[in-house]
């Protein structure tokens, strides 16, 4: 993404994650004024190419908003939250482009939920014992959904980071939330298969685990937490290998 | 499911303790097809602390070393 004054130029491509293939590739320019224009360009094209009501979704999700440039921040933000190779300073950056957007819009779901994935990805990978992570990610997580239901990454947010902070019952809850309102989010039973095969309820499990729908991989998932969680919805191993420095009291607690 | 092993470790580990143990060797087939070097051993110190997917996952059939 590119801004020079009042243009806003973005490069997009689509590249299959499995296999690096490069599917799709198309460059837009417009005004920044006209965000909601060169959004539903980019989203119109892409939904074609993929056929794919999600996106649709997305794209009508963001013409409601008052305040475009609480969007294109937010949609940066989100952009750098969850970028592959990602590092405390790329968090940081990501967060202070959400709280821009809020200081625009307080009442932005999506900038809300953002801010809140930065600060259960700190709390995972970066710890600082003064934060209060309960206030920041579950507090934000539920005003975004207080303010617009079916802000997904809302509930994506709060799951993740229940389970990572031993709540796996609450983590269980914030997922059917969530599937009340999407189905087809693979993340939502994945969080519900090993919390259910960890509480000993196998049956449970064995029934929630193939619901993990590779249909979501059309949005990829590459950041920090969706390497918890990501594309089918499984288990913090790759965040593991990654991260030596995991609070390590999760395994003693699970142990008990 | 793509390539991602997990999600069939942990549907090998739950079918194994539900009792299913046909779908528990399915499954794990799938692990070891995605993977085939992976062991408990390998395994153990990149999986989620979940006493029952060790348990099951041994119970499939995965093999120690």
């Amino acid at each position: 993404m590119q801004r020079d004054q009042n243009r806003l130029r973005v490069n997009a491509q689509l590249i299959d994650a499995q296999s690096g293939a490069h599917l799709w590739a198309d460059r837009f320019e417009e005004d920044v004024a006209d965000l909601f224009k060169l959004q539903d360009q980019v989203v119109a094209r892409l939904a074609n190419t993929l056929g794919i009501e999600l996106v649709k979704a997305e794209a009508e999700k963001a013409a409601r908003s008052k305040s475009p440039d609480a969007v294109d921040l937010t949609m940066r933000g989100w952009a750098l939250a969850r970028t592959s190779q990602q590092t405390k300073e790329k968090n940081n950056a990501a967060r202070a482009l959400f709280e821009q957007a809020l200081k625009i819009d307080p009442n932005n779901a999506d900038a809300l939920a953002g801010s809140a994935y930065t600060y259960a990805n700190e709390s995972v990978a970066w710890r600082n014992p003064e934060t209060d992570y309960d206030a920041r990610t579950l507090g934000q997580a539920d005003r975004a959904i207080a303010l617009a239901p079916d802000t997904l990454w809302a509930y994506y947010v709060k799951c993740v980071y229940l389970y990572y902070s031993h709540r796996a019952d609450k983590a269980i809850d914030a997922a059917d939330a969530g599937l009340a309102i999407n189905q087809n989010f693979g993340p939502f039973w994945g969080v519900r298969g090993n919390a259910n095969l960890f509480f000993g309820r196998f049956e449970q499990a064995k029934s929630d685990i193939p619901a993990i729908n590779p249909a979501w991989s059309a949005r990829p998932a590459q950041g920090t937490l969706d390497q918890v969680f990501g594309r089918c919805g499984t288990w913090p191993w790759a965040f593991r290998r990654r991260y030596r420095g995991l609070p390590q009291g999760n395994r003693s607690r699970h142990a008990e | 499911m793509q390539n991602n092993k997990w999600p069939y470790a942990s549907l090998a580990a739950a079918s194994a303790l539900a009792g299913k143990m046909d779908d528990a060797k399915t499954a794990l087939a799938e692990v070891r097809r995605l993977e085939p070097k992976l062991t408990m051993k390998s395994l153990i110190p990149l999986a989620p602390p979940i006493p029952n997917l060790f348990d099951g996952l041994r119970k499939a059939g995965m093999p120690e070393e």
